[in-house]
């Protein structure tokens, strides 16, 4: 107690003091909580505010990916599946109707069929058909069956060793040497056909053979392709055919036009010996 | 004197506290306003891309899957219906099978209908090796040849000049008659390569038609080939055949200068 006594009197002898320094303390204290709870209640408001007006725009996104986009994206979504489904059913179709490997397969195995057929073939035209026995003949039988052009150049001699060459103009009357020498330079030429179109027909198995190889082995939509490159091979080869075929027919036009001198010439002779024997009758 | 300075010292620091500014806060929260601003503003943009942007590029990509799904709904029916329909792929194959069934076994009995027709044992062996469509009895069908037609005369029996002639024909001959020996066997084989492609046609694919018609487009070229060589044949044997007309009229100019200088020695 008299210490109690002794601080309220000193308190009321530096009344004014006391006063001064409590003023200070309050001037110079830090704010009251009060002001701490203001701010937060702001910030509270403004986030809060924020947050609201941003949760209106983040809506807005939403409703439009919800209502406008994914409807868009759904349909697209369905269309997909749609134009999948046909093309799978494409695929499937073209690869079990149009094009099964088990076919493609098959008609390379035809191919290879084919090829093995036409060798035998190629075998059979390979072998040997000489048969003369002469010296003459013999050299001229090999020359026209050669298959090689550059043989042609040896047909002539060859040819006159066997068949004589044209009569001189003192053994044979001038029709007869131009008769023998017409007919005999078609049969040469003949000849020399005959090797040309053997050489260009074993070229003509030669391709057909490349082709068949590629044909065996290539993709069922390039097969056209080298169908087409054999339709025309095929037009050339009827080229050749056709060059034979000429050649033969003139042959037959120059044979029968020998003939036909030969009659002419007959009776050139029969009206010549007629006029020799009026005139040793009239004698 | 002291108690006024202390007075008019207090009042000062009064005035001070209630003049002095608002505390800093007040800007962080300005700062606050201009994110969710930002934020806000990005948000719009995104709303604005959406509607502006992406609503229309969306739109164009779903009309154009729907133009593509029509496109190949088309396509589809295009093949299944009008290029490749089935059962028109089953006809054509039952036409192959029709076909075969039709028409091979009679072609193939007109095709090997016998036309053997020698009588006389020489002729009816020669005719026999020409018409067995082998390859491998040159030496028979030489010796049938000769046994058929005779021998080549020997070199006393005939002028050189005319056993050279008589040669050349006999070769002539059997080359032409080897020639088709060979063609006959060629053909069967033709027969075979066609048979085989006729028998894919019965379970071809659309797809792999052109494996079958490009391997008979390349047989064709090669049975062109085999007929160019018959004609080469044929050639040989006509231009053989004028040759020897042609020696003949030279044989005849030989025999008549022979004659006449023969008449000529007899009448000196």
């Amino acid at each position: 107690m008299p210490t109690l006594t002794a601080i309220w009197n000193l308190l009321r002898a530096n009344k004014v003091r006391v006063i001064a320094l409590l003023l200070l303390v309050v001037l110079l204290v830090p704010p009251p909580a009060t002001a701490q709870i203001g701010f937060l209640t702001t910030l509270i408001n403004l986030v809060s505010s924020g947050l609201g007006s941003l949760n209106n725009v983040m809506t807005s996104v939403n409703n439009a990916l919800r209502n406008v986009i994914g409807p868009i994206l759904a349909g697209i979504g369905s269309t997909m599946n749609a134009v999948q489904q046909i093309m799978n059913a494409i695929f499937d179709f073209q690869r079990n109707v149009v094009y099964p490997e088990a076919a493609i397969n098959r008609a390379r195995g035809l191919v290879g069929q084919v090829m093995g057929i036409y060798g035998n073939i190629r075998g059979i035209w390979a072998t040997v058909v000489q048969s003369a026995t002469l010296a003459s003949p013999r050299s001229l039988e090999t020359i026209i069956l050669s298959k090689n052009p550059a043989q042609i150049g040896s047909v002539g001699a060859s040819f006159s060793s066997v068949y004589t060459p044209l009569p001189p103009a003192t053994e044979a009357h001038s029709w007869q040497r131009d008769l023998i020498d017409s007919s005999d330079a078609a049969s040469q030429a003949a000849m020399k056909r005959a090797i040309a179109i053997d050489a260009i027909a074993d070229q003509e198995l030669d391709a057909a053979e490349q082709m068949l190889s590629a044909l065996a082995s290539t993709a069922p939509g390039t097969a056209e392709m080298i169908g087409a490159q054999a339709g025309a091979w095929l037009v050339r080869s009827n080229a050749y055919t056709q060059q034979a075929m000429a050649e033969l027919m003139r042959l037959r036009a120059v044979e029968l036009a020998g003939q036909g001198a030969r009659i002419k010439e007959a009776a050139r002779f029969t009206r010549q010996t007629r006029n020799k024997l009026t005139e040793l009758n009239r004698r | 004197m002291t108690m006024k300075l202390l007075a008019l010292t207090l009042a000062i620091v009064l005035l001070c506290g209630m003049l002095a500014p608002q505390p800093a806060y007040a800007q962080g929260f300005g700062g606050l306003t201009a994110i969710f601003s930002a934020i806000n503003g990005v948000a719009s943009s995104v709303l604005t891309f959406i509607n502006s942007t992406m609503r229309p590029l969306l739109d164009a990509i779903r009309t154009a899957s729907n133009q593509l799904q029509t496109f190949l709904g088309q396509l589809r029916n295009l093949w299944e219906q009008i290029v490749w329909p089935i059962g028109e792929i089953n006809r054509i194959r039952g036409l192959a099978q029709q076909l075969i069934a039709q028409f091979r076994g009679r072609m193939n009995a007109l095709y090997f209908t016998g036309v053997h027709s020698a009588q006389l044992p020489n002729p009816a062996s020669l005719e026999g090796i020409v018409r067995n469509r082998q390859v491998n009895d040159h030496a028979g069908l030489v010796l049938a040849f000769t046994r058929t037609y005779g021998a080549l005369p020997a070199a006393t029996d005939a002028h050189p000049e005319e056993r050279n002639l008589v040669d050349v024909d006999d070769a002539m001959a059997i080359n032409q008659l080897m020639t088709l020996k060979q063609a006959d066997a060629g053909a069967d084989q033709t027969l075979l390569a066609a048979e085989a492609i006729e028998d894919e046609a019965t379970r071809m694919a659309p797809g792999t038609a052109a494996y079958a018609t490009a391997a008979a487009a390349i047989a064709s070229v090669q049975s062109q080939a085999h007929m160019q060589k018959m004609i080469a044949g044929q050639l040989r044997q006509e231009a053989a055949r004028l040759a020897h007309e042609m020696m003949l009229l030279k044989r005849g100019a030989v025999f008549t200068r022979e004659s006449r200088n023969k008449m000529t020695e007899m009448n000196r």
